[in-house]
């Protein structure tokens, strides 16, 4: 990936979905938004929706499956109880990363103990690199650029340790391209063989190193995405990103300081409750209603029949108000208010209300105190959608105290002058980040880690 | 999994010696463990005597509730009938809860200004309506007349003047001084009316009487008769129901019927009024509105018939020829009878202006007061008053609660602090494995919802980075391999969930790992492992099977388990021949793998293979916070070591999210929970600092 035109590359490593977006370097202003170019890295997978990959390998007959097709496999999959790896992006946020990268994965994911999560991570990352590689060169508007900064965007847990994890993870995202260039071109179209892939992880490093310049908080980056229709000098905003395996609140603030200086300041704050556990407090109700499965033995046989497919599952749900499902010749019918009455999903809404209310309440206390005119409230990520989050950010703006909340709305009026609004609107609040994380400035992406 | 009792032995506990001494800090701390429970008996204590004290202190002793009779405004008068729609909403007002308070506040000032109360009852009856006591005292309309429930109400009256109360029970309208306005007003119109009857009376006597065997009446003077008969039963009518409600009083055999349209329209009337008082006997309200509209009707009928009786008068003397006198026997008998009623009913209402008498049943509202319940016998007021008693009560409660919580925290040997373990037991804290929650264990499938799979399902989770911890202070020991026991201080500490976590992470980590049951009696872990094998460990113990014959792998990582057969246990000791060959088959198994675990009873418990953990060479202690003994923890240090193997720390299992170990990182999770805080970017996240919070 070299040449011209020199290209800023996000990696949003969502944990179910990666998403990828790119900005050209060298523009500045206006210009440098209108080409933004969220990367059809799902549409090289094969996935089927064009800029989504699932965030999944699958292990089975000494071989590797890779996004859409490991979530075929795992679907498929009549072997008791095996699993797709999944949630990459949680594992990264262990406490000690360096411990938990040479530990291998459970015989369920990896039957014959041949991998270890590094080596999983590596030759997922070297997968996704493959696919924006693809992507990138396709790009009609990109037209021959080349990757020269690479970004990758983060849950905001920050610890003693969270430098050191910025280091592991451009060690990751190292050895990721040298598998990728050690592998044939598409290798993803075939399923990889054990071999060919211990033999890639065995390969050396490229000469030619990426350019990880930073990690991005995934709300700094999703606030940046709102940051071009922002005119005033002085603004407040909110972002609230409901990820599947986490939901980061972000909150951003600039004002004129004693000495007339434009100053930012922010606040971060990351749970790891988000999509993910919607989707177990619905299997959940499943289990539940389907009375005819008695022993612990048979739930969990159907736990891991609707597992794979859970997600679309919510999706319609939320869509429909009830869903019917078929499974074993057993039919269970199951509306939203079920899932609503349970314990785990008002759990769940409760965390991150009480949470988000928190953030809302801080922001507009102190945008009252530098005189602010209002805040504006951005809600990204998968979530965003959900019926409780839209009654949330409702009640967010109808608050009285500190300055007035504005809902901003699902995709920032800039899009409307991109190339790629039609295809991106009505998936904005899945790109805002990957998008966001590539068109940061400087000035936010301070608020990343590990800045090169 | 089944749960299994085991028995300890006293001197177990009782050899515990040499514990750290406990601060002040300790002690506050450990008051404050007990500050939930310590927080229950205040409130329930604060509610149980307050309770008591109101038994103990009837200061009322029924409950006042007042309401009123509906209005008697159409009674004796000649305006438009009320509407039932009319009716009904004043009934329905004046047995609101709001009438009904305004009654009260009534009650409490009545005799204020009139001096009828006792000095300080008036204060006393208002303290203790605003405190509730007046809960006690309950009076209740329920006379089917004003007159019947004033009746009832003058008993109510006389139960509070034997209180020494001197209540006095009169109707409320809102105004200071009604009373003597109301006296004054019912006085004059007595003495009016009374000064009109003379008059009338005295008219009477001056007028000339009419001669002896005067003509027959004439046609005109028949139906003068007939109305005027009617106007007499219509006004007997009136006098009935307004004096005594005694419908039964007012059958006039069809003199209703006879007397043309309106004595129908009034006897309509009368039946319904008496279908109305069968049919709904008990209920005040239908009664008292068929009364209205007796009443309303009577009243319109009596005044027709006024106007009725003066034209056929004035037509029958046309006829009979020119006569100046008409008939002034029947006319001042009529203006007689009619002023008679309403002396009566100006003397009711003088009566009950004075609270001597009958209430008046004038046309204006009267209250209708019973008693339904009277005092309780022999119950005399407590001289405390409530004003004392509530804080003496509070106060009460909040000592028995500290003394509560300080007791237990004096007698709490449990474990309340992380510095204390390590003291306690001569090894340091491993780590700190937190308290698995519902919710998290119910993101497992549901066959695996057990803290053991925590680890394996999530290894960013903080019980995955607990274990990690764990492990690397076992590989910091200098032994290879190593043969660990794990062990509890008492059950249910957690030392089986932790033995097996711990295995598969070790065996995550690369390491070959042999899991034995040693919990021969219970087999807990090859239950939480669902195992199902055909030989348990325990026949190792004689010698005839090899190690590797019973071997079974995980199915979840490369971890191989020596299981036991759930329910299966040996009776009896163990004989020195059996321990020799258990030790054998161990130390040979021990030499293929990196590291053995043998999850064991405690050395303190009554278990007869609490031997089996003199197998191993290292030991980890499992104690539960806020649950495992000090003391108990002491002496398992002491046991263990006394077996031979060295202890090389404690985990400390079911830690609350607030306590940390002081060399420990901070994790994702606790990061997360930080406090909120704006801060400039570089500040928060740059290379100087770069801890968020």
């Amino acid at each position: 990936m070299s040449g011209p035109g020199g290209w800023i590359v996000a990696v949003d490593f969502g944990t179910a979905f990666s998403k990828a977006a790119a900005v050209p370097r060298s523009a500045t202003g206006p210009d440098a938004i209108l080409r933004a170019r969220p990367l059809r890295v799902g549409q090289v997978a094969g996935a089927s929706r064009p800029h989504f990959v699932p965030s999944a390998l699958y292990l089975a007959d000494r071989s590797i499956h890779f996004g859409p097709d490991a979530l075929d496999r795992v679907q498929r999959s009549t072997v008791g109880k095996r699993e797709a790896l999944q949630s990459f992006k949680l594992l990264l946020g262990t406490n000690d990363l360096e411990a938990f990268l040479p530990t291998r994965p459970s015989r369920r994911i990896d039957p014959e103990g041949v991998f270890s999560y590094r080596d999983l991570i590596v030759l997922y990352l070297a997968y996704f690199l493959a696919l924006i590689d693809h992507a990138f060169r396709e790009d009609i508007v990109i037209d021959g650029g080349s990757a020269e900064v690479w970004r990758y965007t983060r849950p905001g847990w920050f610890t003693d340790r969270t430098q050191n994890d910025h280091a592991l993870t451009v060690d990751l995202f190292e050895r990721a391209e040298a598998v990728r260039l050690a592998l044939p071109d598409k290798f993803w179209l075939s399923p990889l063989s054990y071999e060919a892939a211990q033999t890639a992880l065995l390969a050396p490093s490229s000469a030619e190193r990426l350019n990880i310049e930073a990690g991005v908080f995934e709300a700094s980056a999703a606030a940046a995405a709102y940051l071009p229709d922002v005119v005033d000098k002085a603004w407040s905003m909110i972002v609230v990103d409901m990820g599947a395996g986490t939901t980061d609140f972000g909150s951003y603030m600039r004002f004129p300081d004693a000495c007339g200086e434009s100053k930012l300041v922010s606040l971060d704050h990351t749970i790891a409750v988000a999509g993910d556990d919607i989707d177990r407090s619905l299997l959940n109700v499943i289990i539940k209603k389907a009375k005819s499965f008695q022993t612990s033995r048979e739930r969990g046989g159907l736990w891991r029949h609707l597992l794979p497919s859970i997600r679309a599952r919510k999706e319609e749900i939320f869509a429909r108000g009830h869903l019917d499902i078929e499974f074993f010749g057993y039919r269970v019918n199951c509306s939203v208010r079920d899932l609503q009455r349970s314990r785990d999903y008002r759990a769940i809404v409760r965390l991150i209300r009480k949470d988000f209310a928190a953030v809302v309440s801080r922001t507009a206390r102190n945008a009252k105190q530098h005189n602010l005119a209002e805040t504006i409230v951005v809600a990204t990520g998968g979530g965003a959608e959900l019926p409780f989050m839209s009654d949330m950010l409702r009640r967010a703006t109808a608050r009285r105290s500190g300055v007035p909340v504005r809902l901003a709305p699902s995709a920032p009026r800039w899009i409307a002058q991109s190339d790629f609004r039609e295809e991106v609107s009505p998936i904005f609040h899945q790109l805002a980040i990957a998008i966001g994380g590539a068109m940061a400035p400087r000035e936010l992406l301070i608020r990343s880690v590990g800045v090169a | 999994m089944r749960k299994v009792r085991t028995s300890w032995s006293a001197g177990d506990v009782l050899q515990s010696s040499g514990e750290p001494r406990r601060s002040l800090a300790d002690f506050g701390r450990r008051t404050l463990r007990h500050a939930p429970v310590a927080v229950l008996i205040f409130v329930l204590a604060a509610v149980g005597l307050l309770g008591a004290s109101r038994l103990l202190s009837p200061f009322y002793e029924s409950t006042v509730r007042f309401a009123l009779t509906p209005p008697l405004a159409a009674v004796g008068q000649t305006g438009p009938p009320l509407s039932s729609a009319r009716v009904d909403a004043e009934v329905a007002a004046l047995n609101s809860d709001a009438f009904t308070q305004m009654l009260i506040g009534e009650l409490g000032r009545a005799g204020g200004p009139s001096g009828a109360l006792a000095d300080g009852s008036t204060e006393r009856l208002v303290q203790a309506r605003r405190e509730g006591e007046l809960r006690q005292v309950r009076l209740t309309a329920r006379g089917d007349t004003a007159s019947e429930a004033f009746e009832t109400a003058k008993v109510a009256v006389e139960l509070y003047r034997s209180r020494q109360l001197e209540l006095f029970v009169e109707p409320g309208d809102g105004r200071e001084n009604a009373t003597a306005a109301r006296l004054a007003e019912a006085r004059a119109a007595l003495v009016d009316l009374e000064t009109e009857r003379e008059a009338v009376l005295a008219s009477d006597r001056a007028r000339p009487r009419a001669p002896r065997g005067a003509p027959i009446p004439s046609a005109g003077q028949r139906e003068l008769d007939t109305a005027t008969r009617l106007l007499a039963a219509t006004r007997t009518l009136l006098e009935s129901e307004v004096l005594s409600g005694d419908i039964a009083r007012v059958r006039t055999s069809g003199v209703f019927e006879e007397a043309g349209p309106l004595g129908q329209r009034l006897a309509v009337e009368v039946a319904a009024r008496e279908q109305a008082e069968a049919a709904t006997a008990g209920d005040v309200d239908a009664r008292e509105r068929s009364k209205y509209r007796v009443l309303t009707a009577a009243s319109a009928v009596a005044a027709e018939l006024d106007a009725s009786v003066a034209r056929l008068r004035a037509e029958t003397s046309l006829a009979d020829g020119p006569s100046p006198e008409p008939a002034p026997v029947i006319a001042s008998g009529a203006r007689l009878q009619s002023l008679d009623v309403r002396i009566a009913i100006a003397r009711e209402a003088l009566d009950g202006a004075m609270g001597a008498g009958r209430i008046d049943a004038e046309p204006r509202r009267s209250l209708g007061v019973s008693l339904v319940s009277g005092p309780s016998p022999g119950a005399t007021p407590l001289p405390m008053r409530s004003v004392l008693i509530v804080p003496g009560v509070i106060a009460l409660a909040l000592a028995l609660a500290i003394a509560y919580a300080a007791t237990m925290a004096a007698i709490d040997d449990r474990i309340g602090d992380v510095r204390d373990v390590a003291a306690l037991i001569g090894a340091p804290v491993l780590a700190l494995t937190p308290r698995i929650a519902g919710r998290d264990l119910r993101r497992l499938p549901p066959e695996e919802r057990h803290p053991a799979n925590v680890a394996t399902e999530n290894p960013a989770s903080p019980f995955a980075n607990a274990l990690r911890d764990i492990l690397s202070s076992i590989r910091s020991q200098d032994s290879s391999p190593v043969t660990l026991a794990i062990t509890g201080a008492q059950p249910g500490d957690g030392a089986t969930t932790i033995a097996l976590a711990l295995s598969r992470m070790a065996a995550s980590e690369g390491l070959r790992v042999l899991l034995i049951d040693g919990d021969v009696e219970s087999a807990g872990l090859t239950r939480i492992m669902d195992l199902e094998p055909e030989v348990g460990v325990d026949v190792l113990l004689d010698g005839g099977h090899r190690w590797a014959d019973l071997i079974v792998q995980d199915d979840v990582t490369s971890v191989h388990v020596l299981p036991a057969m759930p329910g299966k246990a040996r009776t009896g000791g163990l004989s020195l021949a059996q321990l020799t060959a258990f030790r054998a088959a161990v130390t040979e198994a021990s030499r293929m793998y990196d590291i053995t675990v043998i999850d064991c009873q405690s050395p303190c418990s009554r278990s007869r293979f609490r031997s089996l953990l003199r197998n191993s060479d290292l030991a980890i202690v499992v104690a539960s916070y806020g649950l495992t003994r000090r003391s108990l923890l002491g002496a398992v240090g002491r046991r263990i070591e006394q077996g031979g193997s060295r202890v090389i720390g404690v985990v400390l299992n079911l830690a609350p999210r607030a306590a940390r170990l002081a060399s420990a990182p901070r994790t994702p999770r606790s990061a997360s929970r930080a406090p909120l805080t704006f801060a400039p970017p570089a500040q928060a996240h740059g290379a100087a600092r770069p801890s968020l919070h």
